[in-house]
């Protein structure tokens, strides 16, 4: 029986472990680590983080992601910080928000997805987000943000990417 | 569709247009480099960038892994390999596991570099996330096949059956229950609420209800109330049902009743 992205989105979760970040490439940086509801640490549901090593300070990504144990899964609500790649909205979500470019930090917000197609974020599809407002100044203040975002209580255990510039 | 006229000023479409196409593209430098944030947008909405490195005679053109990304953010890094390499070794370009790029590229040919990564980018991350959602479907029909054969049994039920409609084309269709040709046959074929996948299931199923013994046709879907007015659509040809249908209605669907 899959779970219900619903219930797990609005229940408060925790980090059970504190993860660590891997390096994929000299530059690309990922961190995943699994995630407890109510003490069970949930088949399937995980936290990823994504930052470029010689983008510090901006470029982060944080997603949850479910994946069946019967299919393909994928992350079904995304935050970004001062991310490089625009994102713009096709003509979907908010009315102040459609097609408009997002130029600053911005959250794939679970509900506003969830309310547009239940279907699509299942599939991992979230062509809706708005802008983070106020935009978090560093990144614990984002972290912070995140933690409030995802409901996970003890999101502060992720530690900042090893941040160095200059590695062109 | 009703185009809107400019009737007092001409020159104000013309304005408007030259701004939309210079604002369709933006650059950022740092850290010894340079983004082009460009038209494009991969899948999700996010803009193409293409880094800029080197100089001043020769260049360094790369997506500096931001389609790697996009593909890993959806699960599919392993995949985005394939289709990146292919798509950079026919445009001429490099793929390294990671990044798209084009390395001595003299200054005459930068601007074309850039449209060649950022499309190879663009296009692998596309084909990625398509791929991505044949593999749903694929699984879609593994798990029909499972239940279909925990309430029938497996002699009584075929996976991956081609059957050719009254138009003379061959059908693949996910499973069948009984003999085809028998009265008492019935298709299956999962479909999904994306409009291409109703119209290629709903031209499937009319095609072989033209049949001179044509089996029942069931549209098994993830959950029916997902599909708006698609449903009507899909329901023209064929039965409809949620993946999590109640056992005995599933028999008595086979059953013919």
């Amino acid at each position: 029986m899959d779970v219900d992205l619903l219930i797990v989105f609005l229940a408060t979760k925790s980090l059970p472990v504190r993860p660590t970040w891997v390096e994929r490439t000299q530059d690309y940086l990922t961190l995943t680590c699994p995630v407890d509801v109510h003490s069970v640490t949930l088949e399937g549901l995980r936290l990823k983080v994504t930052a470029m090593r010689s983008l510090p300070n901006e470029n982060l990504t944080f997603q949850l992601e479910y994946h069946s144990r019967r299919g393909v899964g994928g992350p079904f609500c995304r935050t970004e910080w001062r991310p490089l790649k625009h994102h713009t909205n096709k003509n979907v979500g908010p009315a102040e928000f459609k097609n408009r470019p997002i130029r600053c930090s911005h959250t794939h917000n679970f509900q506003l997805n969830w309310s547009h197609a239940p279907a699509a974020v299942k599939r991992g599809d979230l062509p809706i987000a708005i802008p983070i407002n106020p935009d978090p100044p560093d990144v614990a203040s984002f972290i912070d943000f995140v933690a409030k975002e995802f409901n996970i209580s003890n999101l502060n255990m992720v530690a900042p990417p090893d941040w160095e510039a200059n590695l062109l | 569709m009703t185009v809107p006229q400019f009737t007092a000023d001409r020159t104000s479409l013309s304005e408007t247009v030259d701004q939309i196409a210079r604002s369709l593209t933006s650059v950022e430098h740092r850290n010894g480099a340079s983004f082009i944030r460009t038209g494009s947008l991969y899948p999700d909405g996010s803009s193409v960038i293409v880094r800029i490195q080197g100089g001043p005679t020769h260049f360094l053109v790369s997506d500096a892994a931001f389609g790697y990304q996009e593909a890993d953010l959806l699960g599919a890094s392993h995949s985005y390999g394939r289709y990146a390499r292919h798509l950079a070794e026919t445009a001429g370009i490099r793929f390294d596991g990671y990044t798209i790029f084009d390395t001595d590229v003299p200054r005459d040919q930068l601007l074309g570099a850039v449209l060649s990564v950022a499309d190879c980018s663009h296009g692998a991350v596309c084909i990625t996330a398509h791929k991505l959602s044949e593999r749903r479907i694929s699984d879609a029909s593994e798990r029909l096949y499972e239940r279909l054969v925990s309430v029938f049994s497996a002699p009584k039920v075929a996976k991956d059956v081609e059957i050719i409609g009254s138009s003379g084309t061959q059908w693949a269709f996910s499973a069948l229950v009984g003999q085809f040709g028998s009265k008492k046959s019935t298709v299956f074929e999962p479909v999904t609420n994306h409009h291409s996948s109703v119209a290629h299931v709903s031209m499937k199923f009319r095609d072989v209800a033209l049949l001179e013994v044509a089996p029942r046709r069931v549209a098994v879907a993830h959950r029916k109330r997902d599909f708006g007015t698609m449903l009507g659509v899909i329901s023209q040809t064929a039965d409809v049902i949620d993946e999590e249908i109640p056992t005995y209605d599933l028999e008595r669907l086979a059953r013919h009743d």
